[in-house]
């Protein structure tokens, strides 16, 4: 037993992610949707959708769990209910996220953790995580200096102490400052973000707001620009913002 | 010609065909030959797509997949990371 204890029900969760375009999908998370009884998906991209859809027929979207301008916490209820509701019936459940469903992903842990909780067997195999795909993109390696990774509207509100002379990486710039199910960005707060970097980096330090390409051959979105410069228009609802690291003193 | 009538394979259709055999790696190898050839065949990728898949950005060929006549239209923000 993986967990350390017997399953009390017949039925399973594997959480898998899809990785960042249908051609990032392992092997292995390839495996888990064709032999499930039930797959839930959540993914942004149309083509790794028909890819899921042709691996397991019954598979479902989760999308229908968003409500526009609805606290997203409430989406990722409903999502984890459609998840462990066939698992509770006895059914080996795959859920599936787009990217790595471990990082920045509150729906996996959650599913994974009433399951066990509940006496499901549940498990969660990698995938490849939007900041994989950026590493390999800007051509950066988290060990040269270290790496720093948050949510940016966390990052925002709790105001962590930040090393500069390590990497910073701020996700979901696009709902910055935004609990909802938006559909547009809240105005303004990228503003508050700039002044608290400025704090930090000098106005000319370059920074790049990033974006990875789901389709093979496809360029992904980069956009180099003095941290001064960064505004709202450079922005898409997937934008991640990498300021690399000052040089140390 | 209209480029969105399904005499030709859609560009969603074309990136799924890639997942298949070994269409990857022919892509991959040579994207120009392989395009040519995808645009040639009976009901294959129009002009005005293989051009995209070539030289296009990515905004642009989302915004070419969402507008063909197979796709559900514009989707919500699939955000899942904590609030």
């Amino acid at each position: 037993m993986a967990h350390g204890h017997a399953p009390l029900s017949s039925g399973s969760l594997v959480v898998v992610g899809t990785g960042i375009g249908a051609t990032r999908l392992t092997l292995e998370a390839r495996s888990a949707i064709g032999a499930a009884d039930d797959v839930l998906f959540l993914v942004p991209d149309l083509v790794s959708e028909d890819l899921i859809r042709s691996l397991n027929p019954s598979a479902r979207s989760l999308a229908g769990c968003y409500v526009d301008g609805e606290l997203r916490l409430r989406a990722y209820e409903r999502m984890v209910d459609a998840i462990l509701a066939p698992a509770r019936a006895g059914r080996r459940v795959c859920a599936a996220f787009y990217g790595h469903p471990g990082v920045f992903v509150h729906p996996s842990h959650e599913a994974i953790r009433q399951a066990r909780e509940e006496g499901i067997e549940a498990r969660m195999q990698p995938g490849i995580s939007a900041e994989d795909c950026l590493f390999a993109d800007l051509g950066v390696d988290p060990g040269a200096a270290g790496c720093q990774s948050y949510e940016a509207s966390r990052f925002l509100e709790r105001g962590p102490a930040i090393e500069p002379t390590a990497a910073l990486v701020l996700w979901q710039l696009g709902v910055l400052g935004d609990p909802t199910s938006a559909s547009k960005p809240r105005p303004g707060a990228l503003g508050r973000l700039l002044e608290r970097l400025l704090e930090l980096y000098p106005p000319e330090h370059e920074v790049a707001v990033y974006e990875a390409a789901p389709y093979p051959g496809v360029e992904p979105i980069v956009r180099r620009l003095p941290l001064r410069a960064l505004a709202d228009d450079a922005l898409t609802p997937l934008s991640t913002l990498y300021v690399p690291p000052l040089a140390a003193r | 010609m209209d480029e969105n009538d399904d005499s030709f394979v859609t560009l969603r259709e074309f990136f799924v065909e890639l997942l298949l055999e070994d269409n990857l790696a022919r892509y991959h190898n040579n994207r120009d030959s392989y395009l040519k050839e995808r645009t040639a065949c009976g009901r294959g990728l129009s002009p005005k797509d293989a051009e995209l898949v070539r030289n296009g950005s990515l905004r642009e060929i989302e915004e070419r997949i969402l507008a063909e006549y197979n796709s559900p239209g514009p989707r919500p923000w699939l955000m899942v990371m904590p609030p």
